[in-house]
């Protein structure tokens, strides 16, 4: 039987062609929707390097411009900047919630990112990397924790290369097969020609939190002497925002005409989710609509194809098809027809992980995943368009069928 | 072999009733061939309809090889039209986008039966009515007779008891028709039972029993 129906659509296929180019776009929307998801899943699976949880971010802003000059040359434009690290990590430190004081120049949870040039010494290969600068005591206060080397300190005051940490992608791209520890790199960037020495390999760092794709990072050391503009506070587990106020007090201890923005990161981290989530919400809409417009389209052609069949289907009748054989024989050449574009369409889609012209980003795990939805998807819309006019061709009698004009 | 008793069929149209058969008492025996006859509009097509199963009379009781049918389900009753009977049709309803093989094929597809063995039995069929040159063919590539003939075949595919034939020289010229006639004529000397609707006073000769209809009653 599914022979003789496979060959009925075949046979109908140019009858069909617009029904089935109707289900072929509304796949590849629906595909699209389904890899996004499964995209945002893989990411939010990842490790961001990053513990929300009792942790409060400082933005402090109405530094004048010099102050906010790029640290590397901050020592000889800013006074007695290193004071006014120490002066923020003695203020706070009176609270006795507060557990780690840290410093960096790049907010978390924030969609701001910072690039960079980076070229291996030995091989003069480049990568373009994420590049963020922190305090000693960034990585316990973000509980990051390395997996080589180690994290910075005080003999790394006058290296003759700058110490950096990088992320386990960096090290895979850069250092395929070798230990990075101990590594040079050169910034290709900037005309300083600054030269870095890996200290430390942490998993990944992920300034921008679980949706944020995975880019080969470079953690370079704050120098001491910097403006602080983000900081980073580990408090006591269990601690409420009325910290906040006690907070804001001691920063302004330290400078009372600069104003500080304190948020938890666990509201930074939902607000960033969010924002990310925006496009897959877009895209989710537009299916929705898309698909609402495709069930009505395809219910109204599937109404006319079965009225047109009616005759066919009393004669099957006649020679021995019950009503359920009827209604069955509707939904299951229905469901073939669907095969039958959605195959088209993975012909196509299936060129995206082949090229890998989308990278990561759609990897064969994750097109099998995406491709199941949304045939799953398409098939169960498909089926529900279809119950009804199946059910209306199987009520007709025999003689009811055979006379249908 | 088919016993109608009080058989009635109505058919409600808006506001208007109309009794198509009225208490039909009807039997026909084992390898008969009854012709059933009658002006346009009164119930031949009908009765022939309640006889094959593929209506359900108003009131009436309905027998086939004695059973009496008063409750079968429509897996029974679908059953039967499928082993028990065979029809052919005025205007053939023939599955154009199906070969004739296929066509000819599609009474075995509602029984469990392998594949090949159904392929045998529809190129038999076709063979008994001479258009195995035909079987890889559309039906639209066919003359009129020859598409009445595959219906024939696929009538006669399942091995039926009993062949009901609304009409089927109605749609062909003379020479068709005439075809189509010692087609059946054939298939009653091997002992198939055939009831057949005709208006055709030639062709209804060549029947054992002629059964007059008029307004719904049997006038004989």
């Amino acid at each position: 039987m599914i022979h003789h129906m496979f060959k009925l659509v075949w046979q109908r296929k140019s009858r069909h062609l617009l029904l089935s180019l109707e289900i072929l776009l509304a796949f590849l929307v629906v595909f699209a929707l389904c890899a996004s998801a499964g995209r945002y899943y893989q990411l939010f699976q990842l490790p961001t390097g990053l513990n929300h949880q009792a942790r409060w971010l400082v933005s402090i802003e109405g530094q004048v411009q010099e102050e906010l000059t790029p640290t590397a040359t901050a020592a000889t434009t800013v006074i007695n900047t290193e004071s006014l690290m120490s002066q923020y990590q003695r203020a706070l430190k009176q609270i006795p919630a507060l557990q780690q004081v840290s410093f960096t120049d790049m907010p978390l949870y924030d969609l701001s990112r910072q690039n960079t040039l980076l070229q291996r010494a030995d091989t003069g290969q480049s990568l373009e990397v994420d590049q963020i600068s922190v305090s000693d005591d960034f990585f316990a206060a973000a509980e990051l924790p390395l997996i080589a080397g180690r994290s910075f300190n005080q003999t790394d005051n006058g290296a003759a290369h700058q110490p950096v940490v990088i992320d386990q992608r960096l090290a895979d791209t850069l250092f395929p097969g070798i230990d990075p520890i101990g590594q040079l790199l050169r910034d290709d960037a900037t005309s300083s020609s600054s030269s870095y020495q890996i200290i430390g390999l942490v998993k990944a760092l992920r300034t921008q939190g679980e949706l944020m794709a995975v880019a080969p990072t470079i953690i370079s050391r704050l120098p001491e002497q910097s403006v602080p503009w983000i900081l980073l506070l580990q408090l006591a587990a269990g601690t409420d925002r009325a910290i906040e106020q006690q907070l804001l007090q001691q920063l302004k201890q330290v400078r009372s005409d600069w104003s500080y923005n304190i948020e938890p990161l666990t509201q930074k981290r939902q607000s960033m989710l969010r924002t990310q989530m925006i496009p897959l919400l877009i895209l989710a809409v537009l299916s929705a609509f898309l698909l609402s417009m495709v069930a009505f389209g395809l219910f109204g052609v599937l109404w006319q194809h079965t009225s047109q069949r009616i005759p066919e289907l009393g004669l099957r009748r006649a020679i021995g098809a019950t009503a359920g054989n009827i209604y069955w024989q509707i939904i299951a050449e229905q469901l073939m027809l669907n095969l039958l574009a959605v195959s088209i369409a993975l012909l196509l889609l299936v060129q995206l992980p082949l090229t890998g012209v989308l990278g990561e980003h759609l990897d064969w795990p994750l097109f099998g995943v995406a491709s199941l939805g949304a045939i799953l998807i398409i098939c169960v819309l498909s089926v529900l368009c279809a119950l009804y006019p199946a059910w209306r061709a199987s009520r007709l009698t025999p003689t009811e069928a055979l006379h249908y004009e | 072999m088919i016993k109608l008793s009080a058989i009635s069929k109505n058919y409600q149209t808006d506001k208007v009733q109309t009794r198509a058969l009225d208490n039909i008492n009807l039997q026909v025996r084992a390898g008969e061939f009854v012709s059933i006859m009658g002006p346009s509009g009164c119930g031949k097509s009908t009765l022939l309809n309640i006889i094959g199963l593929l209506d359900r009379p108003a009131s009436g009781q309905i027998e086939i090889n004695g059973q009496l049918l008063g409750k079968y389900s429509d897996s029974q009753v679908a059953k039967l039209r499928n082993q028990t009977f065979g029809f052919i049709f005025q205007s053939f309803h023939l599955i154009n986008e199906l070969r004739v093989i296929d066509n000819v094929e599609l009474p075995l597809l509602y029984r469990k039966m392998p594949a090949a063995e159904r392929r045998a039995k529809a190129k038999a069929a076709l063979e008994k009515v001479g258009l195995t040159a035909r079987m890889e063919h559309f039906p639209n590539q066919l003359s009129g007779g020859q598409q009445q003939r595959v219906a024939i075949a696929r009538a006669m595919v399942g091995e039926p008891q009993i062949l009901l034939a609304d009409e089927p020289t109605g749609n062909l010229d003379s020479q068709m028709g005439a075809e189509v006639m010692s087609q059946l004529l054939a298939l009653n000397q091997a002992g198939t039972t055939i009831v057949m609707v005709t208006h055709n006073e030639q062709e209804a000769k060549h029947s054992n029993r002629i059964v007059r209809v008029f307004d719904g009653q049997l006038v004989q």
